[in-house]
């Protein structure tokens, strides 16, 4: 109270001796007597002073307002920016003495530091503070701020100071302040642990590389680690690795051999890198030795190419630079003086170099075997590889046949290591110990029964190379005897041991030598046990009748063919049967004909049509070489019934000749009716003219016209010249002009018959369009009549065509018609009579009309008049007039019958 | 990996050995001649392989002798033999051939080859007169056998013709050239044929038998035995 009184007394006093200015104040003193502790009355006042004349003034009100109010923060917030930016003024200022800016900071210091006296728990005063203090220069002055700053407020406001005071000690670190630096960052990784990526840059900047694998480390051990720049575990390994392999010297802190060789435990697709990195490691170390030890350690367990490779690599240049460093010593050793165990060293080294470098393909080998040890080729290509060093191959061979697994085996077949090991001890003439292996290799487990026949074939191979052949087959015999108990082949679930017994290769094998070497009697024993097992095959079977046949037991050979047969079907049994009939045929003759023809009819029985023609054949020439022609014929006859039709043709030959054999040439009459009437057009054409010609060679020509004129039905001129040559030829030779008149109307006919057709492809066309003048009268003219399509495409052309021949369709194109009149009169004069020959007037049927257009019928009548009307009438008197002038082909080749014919008329 | 090496050859593996296989390796194995009375087998059993005799049973020649006779015999015997054991022969035969061995699938047509060649072979009446002491092949056993007496060889002998030509079908060995035919009864471990003490017994029980016209029975069926199956051929 007393306080309070002074103050307004000694306010009272002021005004008495006042400045104009200090006049203006008064309100506002006044109000502040009223209300000291309104803030809004002491801002209200500096807003009034802070004209910016007069700065001491200013501060001297804030100082009296954070007197009065100490704890209002936003007096303090105001008054220190105040101070600061008067300092700033200041310092920017360039007549300002550095002394004078220095006290006028250390004054705003001073106001910062009397202000956190009250607002220490102010962040934004700390801030400010730091910072200005920071700009100020005065790094360990700032330095302790943050550090106060950081011990006032809470730690979740933690992370507003540290970024500007991590920028400081950054800024300052390289100029000396390095382990003030490491020991902030420290804290500072302590508060927020995801900085230490940061960290770990900050220290390998800085050459603190243990520090810095240390750090990462730890960040590689903390499972919850999420790295800020989306760094994968993986990734900081390796940068680990990296570090741990450059500097082996610097790190001391960790155990590097230690971690990277977890890191190769754990990152598979990087252990060449890390195995190379390991190696590094003990090199820049200085230890060549354990360098060397852990390339070959990498070399002997890695198990890509892919790594292999790229250890290799390191590893030959790590060899090839020892070598190049002890040559160099060497000759500087050499040039001071003649140090023979330096060059030993350098020989050594040498050595080493060139050792690795032979030794490459045999490591890749077993990187290979290791990334697949049932790898059958690879094992193969291993003991190729150990060519010189037969001890090292049997211990390859031993060491394959215990690792491959038959049943993984993989391009190519397990039994092939054994039978390969045993021809090894084959090779190397230790008979006895090849048998062993056999002997193992037989015991020992196979993926298909046929692998282990392999392995007993190929054991009694060697047994055949070497000794008597009785060696051999007591083996296969001892192979093939049957298990205790009932063993079904297919069963997966047998051991294949015991399945081997049915197996059809060693059974092959078995009666193979059998034959050669046994005697008849073991070898049937072993031909029926195979037949008994149903392992046999057709050409088995055939094999053992040739050797029962070859001994003459015939009889048991038919029966062996009988056996044979009811164990197949068709159409495997074909060769089974082609050769017994054969062999049957061959022995008997017709000595046992019904038995034969038994035979026969049991085989054709079931046989398939299309494979019926050889026996019909077979059957057919017994019957006609030892039993009766008749018989024979009825064979044939059942042959073309049972025949498929396109194997019909060269039967009906066959039959053909034998029938004008056997019984005469009249007798095929009957035969070729027949396949002219069974066979498709093109071979009855064939038949057709054959038939013909015998009959015109028979002096038949009555029979052979009725043959042709039957064959024209079939025979479209178009396509079909032959045939009408032929024919043609026949009348001029056997006939009279009426026949062959005949034929020409009949040819006609057919032309027509044929023209109706829509099937004229355009093949058949192209064919045409080579060929006779007729053909291409058909083309203008018969099309249009019949195919409206084809009219109307005609008609296009022949609108397209030059106005000189537009006479063609005068009347719908509205020519005029004098035009019409004349210029068909002109072209048609020749042409004539057409309708009249075929007298049918004006009104002339165009088939008939195009018909016409063949030459005879021209010349015939080529004194018809009433031209006019007629190619006025229709517009394929354009057609007939281009046919005209193509004709004269036919009528040359005719010439004088055609002159003949007019005579006549 | 170790090698069982020997100068100059190269080195099987002993892993190799110790692996499983030898063909019939199991029943070989089990091969103890202890089992059977000290004999050892001439060949080893397999799998596949049937031991095939052929032979006319003589369980009539026995009991012609009769039991006490045989076991008289065989004391004596046994005595000659410096006490070593002499076993009676489990079923007396006359043997028409050697042990063979046989195919499992070449049985059938064996046993057919045969029939065939004895069909028209008659029965024979065997008479032995002497018993003599004939050792095995590998001298591992002498047998103390009948033997057929002069007379009554012959026939037999064309049986045992027929069936050598049986097995010689097959590729098999013949019976002996000089065939001595004889009904063992009784057997011992060892080559006993040339003691003179075994001799000399043997020579008195001969002579005691020809005094007595020798003993006989009729062969009137040749059996062929074949591992455990046993195949009869009458005769007519």
């Amino acid at each position: 109270m007393f306080f309070y009184l002074f103050g307004s007394i000694i306010n009272t006093l002021f005004i008495y001796s006042l400045t104009p200015q200090e006049e203006e104040d008064l309100p506002y003193e006044e109000e502040i007597l009223r209300n000291p502790y309104s803030v809004k009355s002491w801002l209200r006042y500096v807003e009034h002073k802070a004209d910016g004349r007069r700065p001491v003034a200013v501060c001297q009100i804030y100082e009296r307002a954070v007197k009065q109010l100490p704890g209002s923060y936003k007096l303090w917030y105001r008054y220190l920016r105040y101070r600061r930016l008067l300092a700033r003024a200041r310092a920017n200022s360039p007549d300002v003495s550095d002394a004078d800016l220095q006290a006028e900071l250390s004054v705003a210091n001073a106001a910062h530091e009397r202000a956190l006296v009250h607002m220490h728990k102010m962040p934004r005063i700390w801030l400010d503070y730091c910072r200005f203090l920071t700009r100020q220069g005065r790094i360990t002055e700032s330095r302790r701020a943050f550090d106060r700053a950081l011990r006032s407020l809470p730690l979740t406001q933690h992370d507003r100071l540290w970024p500007p005071y991590l920028r400081l000690v950054r800024l300052h670190a390289p100029h000396g302040c390095l382990e003030t630096a490491l020991r902030v960052l420290r804290r500072y990784v302590r508060f927020k642990p995801e900085g230490r990526e940061d960290f770990v840059d900050f220290l390998l900047e800085h050459q603190r590389l243990d520090e810095a694998v240390a750090n990462l480390v730890a960040i590689i051990n903390d499972d919850s680690f999420q790295s800020s720049r989306g760094k994968s575990k993986h990734a900081l390994w390796q940068e680990l690795c990296n570090l741990l392999s450059r500097n082996p010297l610097e790190v001391t802190s960790v155990n590097a051999e230690a971690i990277i060789r977890q890191g190769i435990s754990r990152y598979t697709d990087q252990v060449g890198r890390l195995w190379t990195a390991l190696a590094e490691w003990h090199l820049r170390a200085g230890n060549i030795s354990r360098a060397r030890d852990v390339f070959e350690e990498a070399l002997a367990t890695v198990t890509t190419v892919r790594d292999f490779s790229q250890v290799f690599d390191a590893s030959a240049e790590f060899e090839e630079g020892l070598v190049r460093q002890l040559m160099e010593a060497a000759e500087e050793g050499a040039a001071a003086a003649g140090d023979s165990e330096e060059s030993l060293e350098s020989d050594l080294a040498m050595l080493r170099f060139e050792h690795l470098i032979e030794r490459r393909p045999l490591l890749l080998n077993s990187v290979l075997l290791r990334q697949n040890p049932h790898c059958v080729p690879e094992w193969h290509k291993r003991v190729q590889l150990l060519a010189d060093r037969p001890a090292e191959q049997i211990g390859t061979y031993m060491e394959a046949v215990k690792t491959v697994d038959p049943h993984k085996a993989s391009a190519g077949r397990a039994c092939t290591l054994w039978t390969e090991f045993a021809k090894f001890y084959e090779k190397h003439d230790q008979l006895s110990d090849a048998r062993t292996v056999f002997e193992k290799a037989a015991a020992a487990d196979h993926r298909t029964v046929d692998d282990l026949a392999y392995v007993w074939c190929q054991w009694a191979e060697m047994e055949l190379r070497h000794g008597p052949p009785e060696k051999a087959l007591a083996l296969l015999a001892k192979a093939v005897a049957p298990p205790s108990h009932k063993v079904d082949f297919y069963d997966r679930s047998e051991p294949v041991q015991a399945r081997l017994h049915k197996s059809l290769k060693l059974w092959s094998f078995y009666v193979d030598l059998e034959e050669s070497y046994g005697t008849l009697a073991t070898a049937r024993a072993a031909y029926d046990r195979m037949l008994d097992l149903q392992i046999a095959t057709p050409q088995i079977v055939i094999n053992y009748a040739v050797m029962l046949e070859e001994s003459a037991y015939f009889e048991e050979a038919f029966r062996v063919y009988e056996r044979g047969i009811a164990l197949f079907k068709w159409p495997n049994v074909e060769e089974l049967w082609k050769t017994y009939l054969i062999h049957f045929s061959d022995r008997y003759g017709g000595a046992k004909l019904e038995r034969a023809r038994d035979l026969f009819e049991q085989c054709l029985e079931h046989c398939p049509a299309e494979l019926s023609r050889p026996f019909f054949l077979l059957y057919a020439k017994l019957e006609e070489e030892h039993g009766l022609a008749k018989r024979a014929m009825n064979v044939y006859e059942r042959a073309l019934e049972r025949l498929p039709a396109n194997q019909r043709a060269p039967m009906f030959n066959i039959y053909i000749n034998r029938v004008a054999e056997l019984l005469g040439v009249t007798h095929t009459r009957a035969v070729y009716e027949k396949a002219i009437e069974s066979l498709p057009d093109a071979e009855a054409r064939e038949f057709c003219l054959r038939f013909a010609e015998l009959e015109t060679r028979l002096g038949e020509v009555d029979r052979a016209r009725a043959v042709y004129a039957y064959c024209a039905q079939i025979c479209d001129p178009r396509l079909h010249e032959q045939f009408w040559h032929a024919w043609q030829e026949f009348e001029i030779a056997n006939g009279s002009e009426e026949t062959l008149r005949e034929m020409l109307r009949v040819k006609r006919s057919v032309t027509a018959a044929f023209s109706t057709q829509l099937n004229y492809t355009a093949a058949a066309a192209a064919a045409a369009g080579s060929a006779d003048s007729d053909d291409q009268a058909e083309d203008s003219a018969g099309p249009s009549s019949s195919d409206p399509m084809r009219a109307l495409e005609q008609q296009q052309q022949q609108s397209a065509q030059p106005k000189g021949i537009l006479f063609v369709r005068g009347k719908d194109q509205e020519q005029p018609a004098g035009v019409m009149r004349t210029a068909p009169a002109a072209a048609e004069s020749a042409a004539s009579g057409v309708a009249n020959s075929n007298g049918a007037g004006g009104k002339a049927n165009p088939e008939e009309l195009q018909i016409g257009g063949d030459d005879d019928d021209s010349e015939d009548s080529d004194a018809g008049g009433e031209v006019m009307e007629e190619a006025g009438e229709d517009s394929d008197g354009g057609g007939e007039n281009i046919e005209i002038s193509e004709l004269p082909v036919p009528s040359e080749v005719l010439g004088s019958l055609a002159k003949d014919s007019d005579d006549e008329s | 990996m170790s090698f069982s090496s020997s100068s100059g050859r190269l080195p099987v593996p002993q892993d190799l050995l110790a692996m499983p296989g030898g063909v019939g390796g199991a029943s070989a194995a089990a091969d103890d001649p202890l089992a059977h009375q000290g004999r050892t087998r001439s060949f080893p059993a397999e799998r596949g392989q049937w031991a095939t005799s052929v032979h006319c049973p003589a369980g009539e020649l026995l009991d012609e002798l009769g039991e006490h006779r045989v076991e008289s015999w065989r004391s004596a015997l046994s005595a000659a033999c410096h006490g070593a054991e002499v076993h009676p022969v489990d079923s007396p035969h006359l043997s028409l051939s050697r042990t063979v061995i046989l195919r499992h699938h070449q049985i059938a047509a064996y046993t057919d080859a045969l029939r065939s060649k004895l069909a028209d072979s008659a029965c024979c009446p065997v008479v032995a007169d002497k018993l003599i002491a004939l050792p095995n092949d590998d001298c591992t056993r002498t047998f103390f056998a009948l033997r057929l007496a002069e007379h009554s060889a012959p026939a037999c002998e064309q049986l045992v013709a027929r069936v050598d030509s049986a097995m010689s079908l097959f590729g098999l060995p013949v019976y002996y050239d000089q065939p001595q035919l004889h009904v063992s009864l009784l057997w011992t471990l060892g080559d006993r044929s040339q003691d003179r003490s075994v001799q000399r017994l043997l020579d008195d029980i001969s002579g005691d038998l020809a005094s007595s016209g020798g003993v006989g029975f009729l062969a009137d069926q040749v059996v062929c035995r074949s591992g455990n199956k046993e195949f009869m051929f009458s005769l007519s």
